[in-house]
C-alpha cells in the first residue's frame, strides 16, 4: 500500500499520532525553553518535533491533522500514546515508512525514559 | 575578427587564478558595487566546473563538497544583490568577469572533451583533483578582494561626509550613509564565505604552479552533518519557505549554538583551548541559542497545524540531530568534559563548531529577507517578483526554484493575507536583526580562541590571534578595519 492510497481510518490513526507527538514537543520544548541554552532537552525536542513533521509527511494533504489538543502535559505518557497507536496500525498492511516512524517514536520513548529526557 | 580561444582548462585555471590575485593588489573603493554584482556569477562558474571534477578517491562521498555549500551562500548573496537598495543595478566588474568567463569556458571545454584533453601536458603534472582547490582558492581571493573594496568604499563614504561637515557644505550636497547598513551586512555575509572557503584552503594549499598538497582526512561525522545543514538549509530558504522551515531552521541554529556552548567548555575544562577566552565567549553563545529560540517561538505562531516542512531539511535537521548526539550526548545528557576528551579531538571539534557559528551569520540574513520581503513565506506568491523598491524582478534571476520535488512532495500551504501579516512582519524583521546581531557577536567572540599546546608554567596571552588572520598572512592578504564611526 502507497502511503497516499492509506484509507480514511489509517489517515486519521496517524494524524492522531501526528497530535500526540506535537503536543509532546510542546510540552518538552517549554521544559527546554525554561532550563535555559544548555538544556539538553534540545535533543529530545528536536527529535520529536522531526518525528511529527515526519508523520505529517506521510499524510495526505486532505487530511486536516490540527484537531482535538491531547490530554495530558507529561511528554513520555504522550509518547507512548503515539507509540501505541502507531504499534496497532503497523500490525495491519502499512507501508515501511510507518514502521521506521514507530521505530523512530520507540527511540524517543526510551530517550525521554532517560534521565536525560524524564 | 576575434582570436579563437585556445587555452586549454590550465591555462584558464592560471589566468584567473593570476586574476584572483590581481584584485587584491589593485583594489579600488570605487569598484564595490560592481565586485557585488558580479560576484554570484563568478560563484555559480566556479561551482559548474568543480562539480565537473570526479570523485576523489580519498575523500568519502558522503563529505558534502564545500564548493556546493559556497555555492548556496552565494547565491544568497546574490539575491540579496538583486533586491537590495545598495548597491543597485549598474556595471558589473570587469576583472570578475573575465574571471567568471574564464571558468565557464573552462566547463564547457571540460563538457565537450572530458578530461584527458584538456588537462596539463604530463611534464608539469598537474593533478585533476587540484582543480577544486584552485577554483576555490580562486573565489576565496576575490571574495576578500570584495570585501576590502566595501570595506573601502564604507571608510570613504565616512570620510567624505566628516569632511564635508567640517567644510559645512550645504546638507544636499554632502554623501549620504544610507547605503552602510546595506555594505556592512554585505560585508558580514562576504566574511562567512570567506572563512568556509578558508577552511577548505587551509587543508588544501595550492602554489603558483597549481599542484596541491594532500587532501585533509575526511571530516568528523559531525562537520560531515553541519555542512549539510547549512547547504539543505540556505536551499529550502530559497525555495519558497513555509513558516513550519523557518522554525525547523531556527530551532536547528539554536541546537549548534548549545552544542559549541558545551564543546568550548569542555575544551576549555581540558585546558585544550584558552580557558579565559572562553569564559568571555560563553554568554555570547548563549545568547545566539536564546535569539534563535525567541525566533523558532515567533515563526511557530504563524505556521498553520496543516503545514509542512521540507523533507529533505526535515532529513538534514535529523542528522545533524544525530551527529550531535554520537558526538557530545550520553543517556544522561550532557557528556562530561572527561568523556568528550577520551572521544574527541576537542580542539578540532571546537574549530568545526566554531565554522558552524559562521555559518548561521549568513542563515540568519537569509531568514531576515525572507522575514522582510517574504520569499513566499508571508506573502502571496506573485509578490516574489517584485523587489524591495516595487520594481519587477525575474523570480529566476533571485535564484528561485519550484518546491523539491520528489516522493511526498505536497504544495506549500498558503500563505496569510499581507494585512494579517504586516504588524507580524515587523516583528520578526526586528527579531531576525536581534539574531543577526547576537550571531555577529558569537562569531567575534569565537574568533579569539586558539587551542592551546600543553605546558607547564603560563604562557604569555598577546599571542592570541584569529585562525582566519593567521591564513590571510600566509596568503599575504590583509583586510584594513573598517573604521569605527566617531
Amino acid at each position: 500500500m502507497a502511503v497516499r492510497d492509506m484509507d480514511a481510518e489509517t489517515a486519521e490513526s496517524v494524524a492522531g499520532a501526528v497530535r500526540l507527538l506535537r503536543r509532546a514537543a510542546e510540552l518538552v520544548w517549554v521544559r527546554a525553553d525554561a532550563e535555559g541554552p544548555r538544556s539538553c532537552q534540545q535533543l529530545l525536542a528536536l527529535g520529536v518535533d522531526v518525528a511529527a513533521d515526519e508523520a505529517r509527511e506521510l499524510l495526505p494533504d486532505f487530511v486536516n491533522v490540527g484537531g482535538p489538543v491531547p490530554v495530558g502535559d507529561i511528554p513520555v505518557d504522550l509518547l507512548r500514546s503515539a507509540e501505541q497507536l502507531l504499534c496497532h496500525l503497523c500490525r495491519g498492511n502499512v507501508p515501511a515508512s510507518l514502521h521506521a516512524l514507530q521505530a523512530q517514536v520507540v527511540e524517543l520513548v526510551w530517550e525521554a525514559n532517560t534521565s536525560a529526557g524524564a | 575578427m576575434l582570436e579563437r580561444d585556445r587555452r586549454r582548462v590550465s591555462d584558464l585555471l592560471a589566468d584567473t587564478d593570476a586574476l584572483a590575485r590581481e584584485t587584491l593588489l589593485d583594489v579600488s573603493p570605487d569598484a564595490a558595487p560592481a565586485m557585488l554584482r558580479t560576484f554570484v556569477h563568478l560563484v555559480q562558474s566556479a561551482a559548474r566546473v568543480s562539480s565537473l571534477v570526479p570523485p576523489s578517491t580519498t575523500v568519502p562521498t558522503s563529505e558534502p563538497d564545500v564548493m556546493v555549500r559556497l555555492q548556496a551562500v552565494g547565491r544568497g548573496i546574490g539575491r540579496s544583490v538583486a533586491v537590495s537598495r545598495w548597491p543597485g543595478p549598474g556595471a558589473t566588474d570587469d576583472r570578475m568577469s573575465e574571471m567568471a568567463e574564464n571558468l565557464t569556458r573552462a566547463a564547457v571545454l571540460v563538457e565537450s572533451h572530458g578530461w584527458d584533453v584538456q588537462t596539463a601536458t604530463p611534464d608539469d603534472g598537474a593533478d585533476i583533483q587540484t582543480v577544486r582547490g584552485r577554483v576555490i582558492h580562486a573565489v576565496y581571493l576575490a571574495a576578500h578582494g570584495t570585501a576590502v573594496a566595501v570595506t573601502g568604499y564604507v571608510n570613504d563614504l565616512r570620510e567624505r561626509l566628516e569632511t564635508a561637515t567640517r567644510r559645512n557644505t550645504r546638507l544636499s550636497e554632502r554623501p549620504s550613509l544610507k547605503s552602510v547598513p546595506a555594505a556592512q551586512s554585505f560585508l558580514s555575509r562576504l566574511d562567512v564565505f570567506e572563512q568556509l572557503a578558508a577552511s577548505y584552503v587551509s587543508s588544501h594549499p595550492v602554489g603558483m604552479a597549481g599542484h596541491g598538497s594532500a587532501p585533509a582526512a575526511p571530516g568528523m561525522p559531525l562537520e560531515s552533518a553541519l555542512a549539510r545543514w547549512d547547504i539543505q538549509a540556505h536551499r529550502t530558504l530559497a525555495s519558497q519557505p513555509a513558516p513550519p522551515d523557518l522554525v525547523r531552521v531556527a530551532r536547528t541554529q539554536a541546537l549548534i549554538a548549545t552544542t559549541a556552548v558545551v564543546v568550548t567548555a569542555a575544551a576549555a575544562d581540558q585546558g585544550k583551548v584558552d580557558r579565559d577566552a572562553v569564559q568571555r565567549l560563553t554568554p555570547s553563545l548563549e545568547a545566539a541559542q536564546v535569539e534563535w529560540t525567541l525566533t523558532a517561538n515567533q515563526w511557530s505562531r504563524v505556521r498553520s497545524p496543516n503545514g509542512h516542512t521540507d523533507h529533505l531539511l526535515l532529513r538534514a535537521a535529523s542528522d545533524l540531530r544525530s551527529a550531535v548526539a554520537a558526538t557530545a550526548y550520553t543517556p544522561n545528557g550532557w557528556a562530561s568534559p572527561s568523556h568528550l576528551a577520551e572521544h574527541l579531538d576537542l580542539a578540532e571539534t571546537v574549530k568545526i563548531l566554531q565554522l558552524g557559528m559562521v555559518a548561521s551569520v549568513d542563515v540568519a540574513y537569509v531568514m531576515r529577507e525572507v522575514a522582510a520581503i517574504g520569499h513566499g513565506a508571508t506573502v502571496p506568491p506573485q509578490a516574489m517578483t517584485t523587489d524591495a523598491q516595487g520594481q519587477p524582478v525575474r523570480a529566476t534571476d533571485l535564484g528561485y526554484t519550484r518546491p523539491h520535488a520528489g516522493l511526498g512532495a505536497t504544495p506549500r500551504q498558503p500563505a496569510p493575507t499581507a494585512a494579517r501579516l504586516d504588524p507580524l512582519r515587523r516583528r520578526l524583521v526586528n527579531q531576525a536583526d536581534v539574531v543577526i546581531a547576537t550571531a555577529n557577536s558569537a562569531v567575534a567572540a569565537t574568533a579569539s580562541l586558539t587551542p592551546t599546546t600543553p605546558r607547564p608554567a603560563a604562557q604569555p596571552k598577546s599571542q592570541k590571534r584569529s585562525n582566519i588572520e593567521a591564513q590571510k598572512r600566509n596568503l599575504g592578504v590583509g583586510r584594513p578595519p573598517v573604521e569605527p564611526r566617531r
